[in-house]
C-alpha cells in the first residue's frame, strides 16, 4: 500500500471538513466505546486476564525463534508448507508464486492487515489474477479503490448512501438494476454476489490472529464467516502471518481471544473462532488439497529488537482507536498507511522509515486512553514518545518546530527567566485580554485558535509569584473567559496542526 | 487513498529509504524469500533477542519453552456458576440461536420440520454422515442426502463436539463424517447437542480435541466455535444477520450424553472437563 502518511497535516485537514466522514465517525463513539465498556464489566477478572496476557506475550517475544520453529515443524508434519518473508515485497512474490504455480484465476481474501502490508491485491492484479475481498468491509473498500480506515471495520468512513452508490455502480454487471437502501439489502446483495465468487475461487487467502506452536493450527476470528468459507472451498489456502503472532500452546490462545472479542467489538467471542492447519486428510470431506503458511517479518524484528518491543503484543483489536479522540475527529486515511490511530502511529513510522511518517507520532493529545484501554497493556503514549524524541533527534520536523522547542527549552532549563518570562506574559495576556477575557486569534499560535478562544489569565500574576506571596487558600472566582473547549476540538486542533508543523 | 495501481512503486521507495537510513536492517535489493527468507528472518529474531548464534533447529529450544509447549498453562478464567446448561442456553439464545428441547434423538426429525416450517424455510436438507443413526421418514417435506455439503441445499443437519457455557459457542470437529463446509455453506444449520457436551470453559474443549489427535494420529483439519448465526456490522456500525454464513441456527438440545458408538461421542473427554473449577 502506498503511503501517504507524509502528507499526514493536509490528509487530516481535509478529513476534517469531510461531512460524510463526520457523520460515519460517530458511529465509533455510539458502537464501539459502550459495547466494550459493558462486555468488560461483566468480567470482573479482567484485570488479571490482562496481566498474563501480557507476561505470557512477553515470554513469547523472547523465545520467538523456538515458538516459531516449533509452530513451523507441526505444520510440515501435518503435510502443509511453511514460507517466510523478510519484507512486504518478499511476502507479495511469494503468494504471487503459489498462486501462479497453482494456476489460479479467481482468489478470494478473507481481511488481512499484514496482505495491506504488502498490497497483494495490487500484486495478484499485475499478475493477471482477481482478488476478491469477502469481508463486506473490506469488498466496499475495494470497490471504491480506497484503502482500510480501521483495523476491524475497514468501511467505517462510508455511509450507507456511499455504499448504495458503490454497490450500484460496479454490480450492474450482476444484474442489479435498482437502487438499494436499506442495510439488510445491502448486506444480502453481497452475500449472493461474494457467493459466487467463493464457489469459484481457486485460492482462498487468510491472515490468522494467533498461531499455536503446539499443534501447528492457526486460529482465524470473524463474524461474517467469510474467513472460514475463504480457507474451506478452494482449492489452495494461503495464510499471510505476522511472525509476532504465535503463542505455546490452545490454551494460551484462548486467553487471548478472551481479551480479543471483548475489546474489539464487546462480543463473549466472535461470531466464528476457526482453529485450521494443513490440507485435507485421507477421508476428508472437504479442505484444500495444499496449505500453505507465509511468515512474515517487514520489520517486526526492528521492533523486536529496539525499544518498541512492547507494541509486538498487539493483537489488533482496535480498541486504542476507538476511543482515541484524535482518530475519532480525523479518521483513518489521514494516518496515510495501513495501521491508523495510537497503534499505528507507532508501528507505521516503525515499518515505513519514521521520516515518511515523522507527524504521525506528534497527532496525540497524550491523554493516555489508549493505554488504559489496550487489552495487552501496551504503553502507546509512551512508544509515540520515543518517536518524538527520534524525529527531534534526527531534525525531521520543521524548522519552525524545532527552534520553537529549542527555545522553549533554553527557557524552562532556567528556573528564575522562566518565573519572570511567564510573569510578563500572564500579566501582557491579563491586559490584552480586557473585558472580553479571552483571545480569538494569537500570533505564532494560529492553528491553534483557529478552532477556538484562548481564555485570558485571570489574575495578573502567576501561581508561583501568589505562592510565594502568601496568598493562599483564597477562593477563586467565577471564571471568566469563553466555553471550556471539548475534547474532540482539542484533537482536531492537535491533529490538523500537527502541532505547529 | 488509493491503492498503487503501479506495484512496486511504494516498495522501491520504501527500500531507497530504508537504505539511506543506517540503523535499518533490511538489506537494500537482497529478496528474502524461501531458504533465504528462513535465514534472513530466524538471523534477525536472534540478533534481536541477543543471541550468539541464529537458531534454526526446533530441537534448541531451552527448558522453558518445552515446558510452556509440554503441559498447557492454566490461565484465570471468568466466573461460569454451576448451572452450565442454562448458561449455555441463555448465551446462545443472546446471540439468537434457537434452542429447543427434545428429549430423544428420534425426535431430530420432527424438530427439524416443525423449525424449518416455523421460518418459512425450503430447499434440500444434507444430514451430516455422522448422524445416521437419524431417520428422516420418506414423506419429510424437504429432500434430504447425507454428506458434505454441494452447495445446493439450504440446511444442514451437524453434531457438534462440545458447547461451552462461557461463550454459548457450539464446536465443531472436521472429520470424514463431521465435514467442515457443513457448518458455513448452507442458509439454516441445525445442530444436535447433548447436555453433557457442554463444558465450562473454552478452554475445556481442548482436552477433547486433542484426545481425537491421539486416538486418530492427526489432529481434525478444522475446529470450528460458532457462537451464532453469520452477522456483519459493516454497514453504519449496525448489526445484521445473514453475511456470508448461516442466516439461522437451531440447537436441539438433547438429555445425556451422545449414545456409545456414535463418532461425536469421541468427545467424551468434554465430558471429563465438565467439572473441572472455573
Amino acid at each position: 500500500m502506498k503511503a501517504t502518511s507524509l502528507k499526514f497535516s493536509t490528509n487530516a485537514s481535509g478529513a476534517l471538513l469531510d461531512e460524510n466522514l463526520r457523520a460515519a465517525l460517530g458511529h465509533v463513539k455510539t458502537g464501539f466505546i459502550g459495547k466494550r465498556l459493558q462486555a468488560v464489566a461483566l468480567v470482573p477478572e479482567w484485570e488479571a486476564i490482562r496481566a498474563e496476557a501480557r507476561a505470557l506475550k512477553n515470554h513469547v517475544l523472547e523465545h520467538l525463534d523456538h515458538y516459531l520453529l516449533a509452530y513451523e515443524s507441526k505444520v510440515i508434519e501435518r503435510g502443509g508448507h511453511v514460507h517466510w518473508a523478510g519484507s512486504s515485497e518478499d511476502l507479495a512474490a511469494t503468494v504471487v508464486g503459489i498462486c501462479r504455480g497453482a494456476e489460479a484465476r479467481t482468489v478470494t481474501k478473507g481481511k488481512s492487515m499484514v496482505g495491506e502490508e504488502a498490497d497483494l491485491n495490487g500484486a495478484l492484479e499485475a499478475a493477471g489474477m482477481e482478488p476478491i475481498e469477502t469481508d463486506l468491509g473490506e469488498y466496499i473498500i475495494q470497490l471504491a479503490g480506497e484503502g482500510p480506515s480501521h483495523i476491524i471495520a475497514p468501511a467505517i468512513h462510508k455511509t450507507r448512501e456511499q455504499v448504495s452508490d458503490l454497490f450500484h455502480a460496479h454490480h450492474g454487471k450482476y444484474g442489479l438494476t435498482e437502487r438499494l437502501t436499506d442495510r439488510a439489502a445491502l448486506v444480502a446483495e453481497a452475500r449472493s454476489v461474494l457467493r459466487e465468487k467463493f464457489r469459484r475461487a481457486d485460492v482462498g487467502i487468510t491472515g490468522a490472529n494467533f498461531l499455536v506452536a503446539e499443534t501447528g493450527q492457526h486460529v482465524l476470528v470473524t463474524n461474517e464467516g467469510n474467513g472460514d468459507l475463504t480457507s474451506n472451498l478452494p482449492r489452495v489456502q494461503i495464510v499471510v502471518v505476522g511472525i509476532e503472532k504465535v503463542v505455546p500452546t490452545l490454551e494460551d490462545a484462548s486467553a487471548l481471544l478472551r481479551l480479543l472479542a471483548r475489546s474489539a467489538t464487546g462480543q463473549h467471542f466472535s461470531n466464528y473462532t476457526s482453529l485450521m492447519g494443513g490440507p485435507r486428510a485421507k477421508g476428508d470431506l472437504d479442505g484444500p488439497d495444499e496449505f500453505h503458511v507465509v511468515l512474515v517479518d517487514n520489520h517486526r524484528t526492528d521492533m523486536l529488537g529496539g525499544e518498541l518491543r512492547e507494541m509486538l503484543r498487539c493483537i489488533r483489536c482496535g480498541a486504542c482507536m476507538n476511543h482515541c479522540p484524535v482518530y475519532g475527529s480525523i479518521g483513518g486515511h489521514s494516518y496515510g498507511w495501513v495501521y491508523p490511530g495510537p497503534m499505528g502511529s507507532v508501528i507505521t513510522p516503525a515499518t515505513i522509515g519514521i521520516e515518511n511518517a515523522k507527524d504521525l507520532p506528534h497527532a496525540c493529545t497524550l491523554n493516555g486512553r489508549c493505554a488504559e484501554v489496550c487489552p495487552m497493556s501496551i504503553p502507546l503514549p509512551s512508544l509515540l514518545r520515543k518517536h518524538r524524541r527520534t524525529t527531534f533527534e534526527r531534525a525531521l520536523q520543521s524548522p519552525a518546530a524545532r527552534y520553537g522547542i529549542g527555545a522553549w527549552a533554553a527557557v524552562a532549563r532556567r528556573p528564575a527567566l522562566y518565573r519572570r518570562a511567564t510573569r510578563i506574559a500572564i500579566s501582557a495576556l491579563n491586559r490584552l485580554g480586557g473585558r472580553r477575557g479571552r483571545f480569538s486569534r494569537l500570533p505564532l499560535a494560529g492553528a491553534w485558535t483557529k478552532g477556538r478562544d484562548l481564555p485570558a489569565p485571570e489574575g495578573r500574576s502567576t501561581f508561583m509569584a501568589l505562592y510565594a506571596s502568601g496568598e493562599r487558600g483564597a477562593p477563586s472566582g467565577p471564571r471568566r473567559g469563553g466555553p471550556r473547549p471539548t475534547p474532540a476540538t482539542d484533537a482536531s486542533a492537535a491533529a490538523a496542526g500537527a502541532i505547529g508543523s | 487513498m488509493r491503492h498503487d495501481p503501479v506495484a512496486g512503486t511504494a516498495a522501491r521507495a520504501r527500500a531507497e529509504s530504508v537504505e539511506a537510513q543506517p540503523g535499518r536492517s533490511r538489506p537494500a535489493g537482497g529478496s528474502e524469500v524461501g531458504a533465504a527468507g528462513r535465514a534472513a528472518v530466524l538471523g534477525r529474531i536472534g540478533r534481536a533477542l541477543g543471541r550468539d548464534s541464529t537458531v534454526t533447529d526446533p530441537a534448541a529450544a531451552p527448558e522453558a519453552v518445552r515446558a510452556r509447549l509440554a503441559g498447557p498453562t492454566a490461565h484465570t478464567r471468568p466466573f461460569v456458576g454451576e448451572d452450565l446448561v442454562g448458561r449455555a442456553v441463555r448465551l446462545m439464545e443472546e446471540v439468537l440461536m434457537d434452542v429447543v428441547r427434545l428429549q430423544t434423538r428420534d425426535g431430530v426429525a420432527e424438530a427439524v420440520r416443525d423449525w424449518l416450517e416455523g421460518q418459512g424455510a425450503h430447499g434440500p436438507l444434507t444430514v451430516a454422515p455422522a448422524l445416521a443413526d437419524i431417520d428422516f421418514p420418506t414423506d419429510f417435506p424437504h429432500p434430504v442426502r447425507r454428506g458434505g455439503a454441494d452447495g445446493v441445499e439450504a440446511t444442514s443437519v451437524t453434531p457438534c463436539l462440545a458447547a461451552v457455557a462461557e461463550t454459548g459457542s457450539v464446536v465443531f470437529a472436521s472429520t470424514g463424517a463431521t465435514p467442515a463446509t457443513l457448518n458455513f455453506l448452507p442458509e439454516n444449520h441445525v445442530v444436535v447437542l447433548h447436555e453433557d457436551q457442554i463444558v465450562r470453559h473454552v478452554d475445556d474443549v481442548f482436552p477433547a480435541v486433542r484426545r481425537i489427535a491421539a486416538e486418530r494420529g492427526r489432529m481434525p483439519r478444522a475446529v470450528n466455535f460458532v457462537t451464532g448465526p453469520s452477522r456483519t456490522a459493516d454497514v453504519e456500525q449496525t448489526l445484521e444477520i445473514g453475511a456470508h454464513g448461516p442466516k439461522r441456527m437451531l440447537v436441539l438440545l438433547l438429555p445425556g450424553g451422545p449414545p456409545d458408538g456414535a463418532p461425536e461421542a469421541l468427545a467424551s473427554g468434554a465430558r471429563d472437563a465438565r467439572g473441572s473449577a472455573s
